[in-house]
């Protein structure tokens, strides 16, 4: 898991471009559906760690954003769905960045392949450095979309 | 598939599926990168697992290889191959268990720089950052009556 923060920051910045609030709500919510239901499990079900792999895989993450997607008014459950599982994916691409040593930072085919999968790109002790960029982004993104706003009332 | 129509089977359904997914990940999880200790309990059982060992200490070096320290609880195990660092050095290191020895032949390791101590930071962070998602998304998708009267009303 990197840090929830770059979660954020990965789902809020497409996000900026959705009018609907509560659409870009649940966008950011799907975002962090893996790392929820993964850690619940783990922490409140007192399930194995082993068993947060399932939440970050393709099939987990569509599960999960059904499920999710049911608990929100009946019109907003289509684009609810599909807007969870856009967040659900872009959470797995940022963990994907992590460098694991080779073992993979997901296992996106569960339950049909066990193979990990990563980029390898960012030492997982480093994401603490990405906290400042983080927060310039996002202050950014809340600018441009103020104007936006602005420009179109 | 979105409707309300069979809304509690959907429910139902999608629970059950990733509660199954949860199962099966766990226990062929298990297998996939087991515990430290459990391959030195049962070195035949795991011989040619490869292993992540996300965070290890150098106790000690000989020419070829090393000893380290890692897990919870806390075991050690000879490591074949050059150390990364010098003795009290925290690494993570990846490699193939073998049965005979026990030990590790390494593939890959790197020292782990004094800021993975931070990661309390990150995760101070996180729960802040959660808080106040869960905070937003309340306030876009909570029932609150006396905000429908007042818009009644107006």
């Amino acid at each position: 898991m990197a840090d929830l923060f770059t979660h954020l920051v990965a789902a809020r910045v497409p996000g900026a471009f959705l009018r609907d609030r509560r659409l870009q709500a649940l966008l950011v919510l799907g975002t962090f559906l893996p790392d929820l239901a993964g850690k619940g499990l783990y922490w409140v079900l007192q399930s194995r760690e082993s068993s947060q792999l399932a939440t970050h895989s393709v099939v987990g993450v569509l599960l999960l954003s059904y499920l999710g997607c049911l608990f929100v008014e009946e019109s907003l459950r289509r684009p609810g769905f599909w807007l969870m599982a856009a967040g659900g994916v872009i959470h797995i691409l940022v963990d994907l960045l992590k460098d694991n040593q080779g073992v993979g930072a997901a296992m996106l085919f569960l339950p049909f392949s066990t193979r990990g999968s990563e980029f390898g790109w960012i030492d997982p002790e480093n994401v603490v450095y990405l906290i400042p960029f983080d927060a310039a982004i996002l202050a950014l993104a809340w600018v441009l979309e103020r104007r936006c706003r602005r420009v179109q009332q | 598939m979105f409707s309300n129509k069979r809304y509690l089977w959907k429910l139902g359904a999608a629970l059950a599926l990733i509660a199954v997914m949860g199962v099966s990940a766990a226990r062929r999880g298990d297998s996939i990168n087991p515990m430290l200790w459990r391959c030195i309990a049962e070195p035949a059982r795991w011989n040619d697992t490869r292993l992540w060992i996300p965070l290890a200490r150098i106790v000690s070096l000989q020419e070829a290889s090393y000893e380290i320290a890692a897990g919870d609880p806390e075991v050690r195990l000879r490591v074949e191959g050059r150390a990364p660092g010098a003795a009290g050095d925290w690494i993570t290191l990846a490699g193939t268990f073998r049965a005979e020895g026990p030990r590790l032949d390494a593939e890959r390791s790197r020292v782990l720089p004094p800021r993975f101590r931070l990661r309390w930071l990150t995760e101070a962070v996180s729960v802040a950052v959660l808080l106040a998602v869960l905070v937003n998304f309340a306030r876009h998708f909570l029932f609150r009556p006396k905000l429908l009267q007042f818009e009644k009303g107006d």
